[in-house]
């Protein structure tokens, strides 16, 4: 697995790969481009590291350290995107203190581009989200929350398109659904719309109409369970056209992306990153471009 | 015959196609995980972080019980939720100035997997509890007893007070006994439950209806009173490995 990515890697960086197991010089050049998205999940107000009390994640996570490693990962990568799936709020007294003003300016300096919102950023209500957002230089995106005639009508895109290296990114938002998880006092009228129905029109929608060419879904849905509900690995079956499920909520740590069909049999990678902060989730995707409909260095991606 | 010939060229580019495809060649995954020892702090970002830190510190480290042995967070039977429950059963007794019959918490509003050993702080039970809850005395009678028992079922138990012990076969409640005696119709139980439950969360919306007593009193701060009343009084806090929700 390792050796394989160096490979790839170098492979990227000179501009060229080659379809492997066949002789050199067979084949055209092909210009591959990488693009490292990076991503976090129910960081919780984790500001500072767990404490050292012998507990089972002491020591991890910690903002001022995950910004280091962004930084890294910047200078040795060329095109980065920082995406989170919610739940930024909740969880240390930072929070119950500053109401989430140093986890969106810590998030705005470390440059994320792109976060949706979870049931826990309603914790404070909307007003408590909506006087936070000066603090947050990036976008909040949500599709199947209708933000109509509340307090945050105009501030929630459903969708925002990032191009990285003449790449179009088009990144959408999934929320849970808040009755029963959040007081309705706190969620200040927002309206639930079914994620499914929704993904399947946005994404259709960021693929022709806005010639993404790849699709990331921000969930907040939850990566699976054992009842009958809507979640990551539901989406990911009854839905086409989303390439990438950025995953939160059910804390999931994944060792590495799962990989499912979707609707039409076509791969969609579904990744979470623990919660906390404990993980930065890091997925390199390698774009061919050319102008033929065949790619000359495209790999399947095997469901597992 | 040049113009027949330029109405061919939007046909060779949708065989063709003109514009350049990026075809996703291969997705690679590499999380990384973020321990101690890995690498060095952001000196800016944490120059930022401090002021807050110190802020937040000067209230948090205050000891203000003491634990003699670890509390683990466990599902349904853990001495975490055990000593949670019995706090809200008893403080509540204080707050509605009445006996009741038992008290629970929602595992997903007990925050961290646990508590060690040693001095408890006012952190950690901001971290244990972060939410803005506050306590309510709701009365039940038997049959809603039963549908909040085989809600807990559903939910793979939540913690529950000494007041109250059911036992389970595979995902049926087989009895139910309070204060150690079977349940009872026609009567109606005093029941210390956590506001975000008694208002209907996590799908108890058949508590709504249910006449009940309210207080402002923050559930972390009702904890903490407690918690120093017993240092106080000299009492040392422990765990209790008592299984209230049995598994037949």
């Amino acid at each position: 697995m390792m050796k394989r990515r160096t490979f790839l890697d170098q492979m990227a960086k000179g501009g060229m790969i080659l379809a492997s197991g066949l002789p050199l010089g067979m084949f055209d050049k092909a210009e591959v481009t990488k693009v490292t998205i990076l991503h976090t999940n129910d960081m919780h107000s984790r500001i500072d590291p767990f404490p050292m009390d012998g507990g089972r994640f002491q020591g991890l996570g910690g903002m001022a350290k995950r910004s280091a490693l962004i930084k890294r990962l910047r200078s040795e990568n060329d095109h980065v995107l920082l995406l989170d799936s919610g739940d930024i709020f909740q969880g240390t007294p930072y929070f119950n203190f500053f109401g989430g003003e140093l986890e969106f300016s810590l998030m705005s300096d470390m440059q994320y581009d792109v976060a949706t919102m979870g049931n826990h950023d309603f914790d404070a209500g909307i007003d408590g989200f909506k006087k936070q957002l000066k603090h947050a230089n990036f976008d909040f995106v949500s599709s199947n929350y209708d933000f109509r005639d509340t307090l945050l009508e105009g501030q929630i895109a459903s969708h925002k398109i990032i191009e990285k290296a003449g790449i179009r990114f088009g990144i959408f938002g999934l929320g849970i659904e808040l009755k029963g998880l959040v007081p309705d006092a706190l969620t200040g009228g927002v309206q639930y719309n079914d994620p499914i129905s929704i993904a399947q029109q946005t994404a259709l929608k960021l693929k022709n109409e806005k010639s993404c060419d790849y699709v990331i879904c921000l969930s907040h849905l939850g990566f699976k369970y054992r009842e009958n509900k809507v979640s990551d690995l539901v989406l990911a079956k009854e839905t086409s056209n989303i390439d990438l499920i950025l995953g939160g909520h059910t804390h999931t740590f994944l060792k590495e992306i799962v990989i499912k069909e979707n609707a039409v049999g076509k791969p969609v990678c579904i990744n979470q990153a623990g919660w906390a902060g404990i993980l930065l989730g890091k997925i390199d995707v390698y774009f061919e471009k050319n102008k033929k409909s065949h790619c000359k260095t495209c790999k399947n991606l095997r469901v597992n | 015959m040049r113009r027949l010939a330029l109405s061919f060229i939007p046909l060779l580019c949708i065989l063709y196609s003109c514009t350049s495809i990026n075809h996703i060649a291969d997705v690679q995954s590499n999380t990384v995980r973020l321990d101690t020892l890995m690498l060095l702090e952001d000196k800016s970002m944490e120059s930022k972080i401090a002021p807050y830190r110190d802020e937040l510190l000067a209230q948090m480290n205050v000891p203000i019980a003491t634990l003699d042995s670890d509390l683990k967070k466990a599902s349904p039977n853990s001495t975490l939720g055990n000593w949670f429950a019995d706090i809200l059963h008893n403080a509540g007794e204080k707050i509605f100035e009445t006996e009741v019959d038992f008290a629970l918490q929602n595992s997903g509003g007990l925050r961290i997997p646990g508590i060690k050993q040693g001095a408890i702080t006012v952190g950690q039970i901001y971290e244990l509890m972060p939410f803005d809850n506050t306590l309510q005395l709701v009365y039940l009678e038997a049959k809603d007893i039963r549908l909040l028992t085989a809600k807990m079922v559903d939910k793979g138990g939540w913690p529950i007070s000494h007041g109250l012990e059911m036992s389970v076969l595979d995902s049926t409640v087989q009895s139910i006994k309070i204060k150690g005696k079977p349940l009872e119709e026609n009567t109606s139980y005093k029941v210390i439950i956590p506001d975000y439950i008694a208002n209907g969360g996590d799908n108890c919306n058949f508590l709504i209806p249910l006449k009940r007593e309210e207080s402002p009193k923050m559930i972390r701060d009702v904890v903490i009173e407690y918690l120093k009343e017993q240092t106080k009084d000299s009492i040392t806090q422990s765990a209790i490995t008592t299984k209230r929700f049995i598994r037949l």
